[in-house]
Parts: C-alpha cells; structure tokens; sequence
C-alpha cells in the first residue's frame, strides 16, 4: 500500500521534467539567441544551438532530457564548463540546511502561539497572535530580511552580513550566518502555520472527548497536551509538509538577500548569465524535491492517522 | 444575517487600499515625471519637509518614487490576475463540458504546475522571455493559471451535473445560454474572492522578481527593485529600505483584509464561525 504511494511520485517526476522541458525549450524564444545576443554571428549561433542539441528533432531532445535526467545527468554549464549535476550537489546543502533551519523556526514559534492564541481564544493576547499573522503574510519575506540585516548587521554589528559558512568550519559560524535567514524565511510560514494550529485546537476543543478528559479530573496541560495537541496535529503536519515545499520556492530570494551560494542563486546566476541548462537544472531539481516531500508527507500522513491508509 | 457595517476586515481593508490608490494617482497626475528625475546634487537625503521619504542615490525624490512604483504594481498585478482568470477559468469550463483523454492531460499538467513553487516557475518563464515588466505579467499570469483552474473546474463539474443545466440544455438553451445564465452565475462570486487574494500574490510576486532583478527595469520604479537599490546603500542611507517595504506591505495587506472581508460577504457557506478559520 505503503510502496503503491512511494511509486505514484514517477508520473509526477515526469510530468516536472516534461514542463520544465517544454518551459525551456518550447516556450517561442531562440535559447541560443537569448545566450550570445541578438547580434551573434550565425555561424556562432548555429554552433552552440548544436551544443545545446538544439539542431535535433523535438523528440529526440525530450527524450535525451528524460534519459539524462533518470541517469543523474543534467547537462553541462555553458558559463563554468562544468557538469551541471556537480554544480547543484555543491549548492544543495546551503538550501537544504536554510530551508530546515527556517522550518525549526516556523514550528518553534507557530505551535505554541497557536496553540496558547486558541486556549485564550479572542483575548487580548489571541486578538496580537491574529493581527501578527496578518502583517505575517503581507510583509514580503526579503524586506524583513533587509530589515533584520539593517537591524543586526549594520547597525549592532552582532551578525554576519553577507556569505555562509558550512558546518565543517564551525557550528558557531554555521549557525551566525543561518539565523537571520532563517528567521526571514520562517516568519510567513509560521504566521500561515500558527493561524492554522489555532483553528485546529479550537476545533478539538469543541469535541466532547475533551469534555470527557476534562470531567475524570484531567490536569488541563495533560488535556491540552495528551488530547487536543495530539489529535490537532495531524492537520497541522500535512500543512507544514507543503510549507516546506514554499520555503523551498522561497529560499531562491532570501539567498540572495543574505549573499547565500544555494540552489536559488544558482538559478538566479544562471539566468543572469543565460546559462539555460544551469536554469533548466537547477529548476527541475528544486521542483522535484518539493514533489517527493510532498510525497513522503502524504506517506506520514498515513503513519500518524491510521484511519487514512485504511480508506 | 451580518450587515456589511459589521465587516471589519472588508472596511479596513477598502480604507487602506482607497488611501494606496489615492496617493498613486495623485503622483501620477501632479508628479510630474518626478519619480525619474534625476538630481545629482540631492543624493542620499535623509527624509526632509520638501522630500518626505529622502532621496536615493541619484538624488531622485523617494516619495514620488514609492506611489510611481504604485502604479507599476497595480498594472502588473491586474494583468497578471487577468491572464490567470481568463485562461484558467476558460480551460476548466472546456473541461468540465467536453470531458476526454485530454481533458485528463490538462489535469495532470495543472497538477504539475500547482506542484512548482510559485517564484521557481516565474523564474523558469522569465528566464526564457527576457526580463522586464511585461515578461514578468506573463510568467505571473501563467503561474495563476492552475489557481483558477483547480478552483473553477471543481465547480463547473458540481454544476454540470445539476438538474437545472440538464434541463436548461433539454429546453435547447444553447451551450453559450447555459453558460452564461445558468454556469456562471454560480461560480462567479467564489472567482471575485479568487481574483483579489491572487492579486495580492501577484503584487508582491512583481515585487519579489523585481528584487532579484528580473521584473521591472530602471528607471521605471518598482518597490521591489527600489529594495534592491536600498540594500546596496543600507549602511549610509536606511530610509531607501523603508518606505518601499512599507507601501509593498500595506498594499498587500490591505488586498488581504479585502479579501477576507469579500469571502464574509459572498461566499455564506465559508462565512467565518467564531474561531473557524479558513486557510488559505
């Protein structure tokens, strides 16, 4: 049942790679042209058109994407001679690491705001947690980080300003470099998070179990804890699950705010550079690794609610 | 039954939109071309009477600038929303009627599409396109595409299935009648409270690919771009990082309360019970 749901990720990794293919390659624009100008010698043009395998039938190119692909093969950069692959598995730690950082930082804050917002539901302190989750989701994530950094970085100077250094060199200096971005990452996910832990436990309470809980003489904390939290927790997973997918997308601009070498900026460089298998690899693998944590959410899903595999 | 004095988030939210507007369009018709005007003299002036918001690092008049980058935001966002909504709803309608193998596809496609990180597929679009305002119109519109489509295929085929179509097509109302008398009407509201909290992500989209330098091109002004120009003067003149952050949140806030108020107003069935939230 289990490895049925672990198989269905292959039509979706297809379906990613054909859509990146056809945004790249199909989309009317001539990538060669787009690379060297729209002043390049023909000759030139015709030269790296055959580079880029660009001279084949559609077809074969399609196919020799998806084949590339299932081998690990992404193609090699135009601007670093080098294979592409080599230069996503260099970056990847630098986004993952943000990107798990920033998610400890989401559910560090969203849980228990959330939860104490929906236990003291409408007070004063429920009514804060509400309107911070509003300015949450409207503030866009690289001007908090511009703040943080004018805050932090320019003016006390206790922070970093720009670069990442990886764990190797220290945990000190991995950490320092990490925590301003993961707190701009984090703080609209955990403004979406934390109105949804809310609504959750506000929906448990409502039950009568709690009531149950409540009339054996249940200390609150072990209703709120042993009853309420566990049983809104499983909405709450699936929803984390696919935020991680968005701070994924959302790391591309908070590298680039803090000067981080991830996979983002490798995009960005990329098309900067009009390095399209740089771009074309990078996409497809940022997009598929949102498809299969979206995947193993829905596996965990089934681990926690059991009632879900049985349907 | 609410009124709608009793609408708080749909009030707030037209208030500060109403002041956003009213400060765009008084830049646009007495600015005078002060957004792009470029003064050497002036550079890096903190905020003063005569320049509200300071002046950047050509000496240009932040204040003009930041409701000049208004308008930019507005006109991409609308677009943007107006490509989503006319192909996706348009795509789900032939979908739900003409049901097929291919009407299978499109489905499998959309899937895809929902599954790519918003920014990540606006990157892939522009990087192919070429940077720039309308490059970026395109590659936000095209994001919002599986948005509507999701949303309205779900209804259509609710719809389609209802006695009064079936009836409305037995009467021989034509497929354009149906559509329009019997389709629309139903999903209309819901595509209102779809097109104005896309809106919201279409704006602060324009922002995010300007930032990194792919949407709006200089001189035109943008708030994301302008942040971009900020952070490289952020030790010596901090204000430039403020007041297009500032305009780009309450934008969007106000969108947001918009929003919310408009789902409290025409949708009954997710009218707001006391705590019940809906997520977005």
């Amino acid at each position: 049942m289990r490895a049925a749901r672990a198989l269905a990720i292959i039509p979706t990794v297809v379906v990613t790679a054909t859509i990146v293919f056809v945004l790249i390659r199909i989309i009317p624009g001539d990538p060669a042209a787009l690379m060297l100008g729209l002043e390049a010698p023909p000759a030139q043009l015709q030269a790296l058109r055959h580079a880029l395998g660009e001279d084949r039938p559609v077809w074969v190119q399609y196919a020799a994407w998806l084949g590339g692909l299932a081998r690990g093969q992404l193609g090699e950069s135009i601007r670093y001679h080098a294979p592409v692959a080599a230069l996503i598995a260099e970056r990847l730690p630098v986004t993952l690491s943000l990107a798990l950082a920033a998610m400890a930082v989401t559910v560090a804050v969203a849980l228990p705001l959330g939860l104490l917002a929906a236990v003291r539901a409408w007070s004063l302190f429920d009514l804060g947690v509400l309107a911070a989750t509003q300015a949450g989701l409207a503030v866009p994530n690289f001007w908090i980080g511009i703040l943080l950094l004018l805050f932090f970085s320019v003016t006390l100077g206790w922070l970093p300003l720009q670069g990442y250094a990886p764990l190797a060199a220290g945990a000190g200096a991995w950490a320092a470099h990490l925590v301003l971005p993961a707190v701009t990452l984090g703080a609209a996910r955990a403004a979406q998070l934390m109105r949804f832990v809310r609504g959750a436990v506000l929906e448990e309470l409502a039950h009568d179990y709690v009531r149950t809980a409540r009339g054996k003489g249940l200390a609150e904390r072990a209703v709120l804890l042993g009853h309420v939290l566990r049983n809104a927790l499983i909405p709450v997973l699936t929803i984390a699950g696919l935020q991680f997918g968005y701070l994924l997308g959302g790391a591309i601009v908070v590298e680039q705010v803090f000067g981080l070498p991830g996979l983002g900026r490798l995009v960005l460089q990329g098309i900067y550079a009009r390095d399209l298998p740089v771009v074309q690899g990078a996409v497809v693998v940022l997009a598929l690794l949102v498809s299969a944590l979206n995947t193993i959410v829905d596996l965990l899903y089934s681990v926690v609610d059991p009632r879900v595999s049985a349907g | 039954m609410r009124s709608h004095r009793a609408n708080r988030p749909l009030a707030v939210g037209m208030a500060l939109l109403a002041v956003v507007i009213a400060g765009v369009l008084y830049a646009a018709m007495w600015g005078h071309g002060a957004e792009t005007r470029v003064a050497v003299e002036i550079r890096l002036q903190p905020p003063t009477p005569a320049h509200p918001f300071g002046t950047d690092d050509l000496g240009r008049d932040l204040f003009f600038r930041v409701l000049g980058a208004g308008m930019i935001a507005f006109q991409v966002g609308l677009v943007a929303v107006g490509i989503g909504l006319a192909a996706g709803v348009t795509l789900a309608l032939v979908a739900a009627r003409w049901r097929g193998w291919w009407a299978h596809l499109l489905g499998r496609l959309m899937d895809g599409l929902m599954a790519f990180p918003a920014i990540l597929l606006a990157l892939a679009i522009v990087a192919v396109l070429g940077s720039g305002a309308v490059p970026a119109m395109i590659a936000i519109g095209i994001v919002l595409v599986p948005v509507f489509w999701r949303q309205t295929r779900a209804q259509a085929l609710s719809i389609e299935g209802r006695e009064f179509v079936t009836a409305a097509r037995g009467l021989g109302a034509t497929e354009g009648r149906v559509l329009m008398r019997h389709i629309m009407p139903q999903i209309a509201p819901l595509l209102v409270i779809q097109a104005t909290t896309t809106f919201s992500g279409a704006v602060l989209s324009e922002a995010s690919l300007s930032y990194l330098g792919v949407g709006t091109q200089p001189p035109v002004p943008s708030w994301g771009r302008m942040l971009l120009e900020a952070t490289r003067a952020l030790a010596i003149a901090p204000w430039m990082a403020v007041f297009p952050g500032l305009a780009l949140a309450l934008t969007v806030l106000g969108i947001n309360l918009l929003g919310d108020g408009l789902r409290d107003a025409l949708d009954p069935q997710l009218r707001r019970v006391a705590g019940k939230e809906p997520v977005l």
